[in-house]
């Protein structure tokens, strides 16, 4: 016999099916582990590099600024090609409007973390500019929170943490800082989302 | 017993969308825009069979529409809502939510009256 009447219960399963379903749609998955792994990679090359010349950001700005530019740029063009690897593996197309989301959305904290670097090397203090990358980074991040997996939630409180420490603790010590952060903590990122992406090897 | 609402209003619902699976599909073309058969199953957790046979079912209705391509010569099939699919499902939803809301009127009225019967508003 059919049902002539729907419970509210029925509602509102039925309304938390759309709920859940809309939490799924704004997640952006394609952020590789080998990308981000590669990103922490690079970034301890750079603070090896630094470390080892040594290249002060007091003594010596340009090269200070060329060495985390470049850095940065090759961890850029990283996450990029894996990206797209990504993507092309799962037979979809690379630029997506989650994509564009995200984009969009980091690049406030790029500009703000650019003109911040600028004046900082005019007034002579990119010593400071370790700490301040690292709070911008964790807030671009943060302001993605609604399309981003959680762990990448706590990933920027780490920053905030290793931001807390370059600005306080490692002042005179801005590669050890970087590689702290940008190094240590993409690391441990990608390591988790290795281990999330990749089916277990155990089973 | 939980608390019913009148046929009148259960009418209201699509059930081509009221179907779970189709409710999770409409939702998530109508949030994502064109998306991949991949995606859906990855994403929804159902198997080729089942989403090819509820695809068809919206698609029959009018309210998917179905796009083949080939990307790097790998055959590529993609999902879009159409127009007669958003308003089908905005109605749905609005249903959904009227019942909610009835049904939460005839609990406190059941309360302030002590009414035994679980049927609200004919």
């Amino acid at each position: 016999m059919p049902r002539e009447i729907l419970s509210r219960e029925e509602a509102e399963q039925s309304l938390e099916t759309i709920r859940s379903v809309l939490a799924k749609t704004t997640r952006y998955t394609h952020i590789s582990w080998v990308g981000v792994t590669f990103a922490g990679f690079q970034a301890s090359v750079a603070a090896l590099i630094g470390w080892a010349v040594p290249v002060h950001p007091e003594s010596s700005p340009r090269a200070f600024l060329a060495l985390w530019s470049g850095a940065m740029a090759a961890a850029f063009l990283t996450g990029f090609l894996t990206t797209q690897r990504k993507a092309r593996r799962a037979r979809e197309p690379y630029w997506s409007r989650k994509l564009e989301v995200v984009s969009v959305g980091l690049l406030p904290a790029f500009v703000g973390a650019c003109l911040l670097t600028a004046a900082l090397a005019v007034a002579g203090r990119l010593d400071l500019a370790p700490g301040l990358w690292m709070v911008f980074y964790a807030v671009g991040i943060l302001s993605l929170g609604h399309v981003l997996d959680w762990e990448f939630q706590l990933t920027a409180w780490s920053f905030l943490l290793a931001a807390a420490a370059a600005l306080f603790l490692l002042p005179g010590s801005p590669h050890l800082a970087m590689f702290c952060g940008f190094g240590l903590i993409h690391f441990l990122l990608g390591l988790y989302r290795c281990f999330k992406e990749r089916p277990c090897p155990l089973k | 017993m939980p608390p019913q609402v009148n046929i009148a209003e259960f009418q209201g619902l699509n059930p081509v969308i009221h179907e779970r699976s189709r409710l999770a599909l409409m939702t998530y073309l109508i949030s994502a825009g064109e998306t991949s058969f991949s995606d859906l199953k990855r994403d929804l957790f159902l198997t080729d069979g089942n989403l090819n046979l509820h695809m068809r079912v919206l698609e029959k209705h009018g309210l998917v529409k179905v796009q083949k391509a080939f990307v790097e010569r790998r055959p590529r099939t993609t999902y879009l809502v159409t127009e007669k699919g958003i308003r089908a499902f905005e109605e749905h939803v609005s249903v959904l939510e009227r019942i909610l809301k009835s049904g939460r009127r005839g609990g406190a009225r059941r309360k302030s009256s002590s009414s035994t019967s679980p049927r609200l508003e004919r």
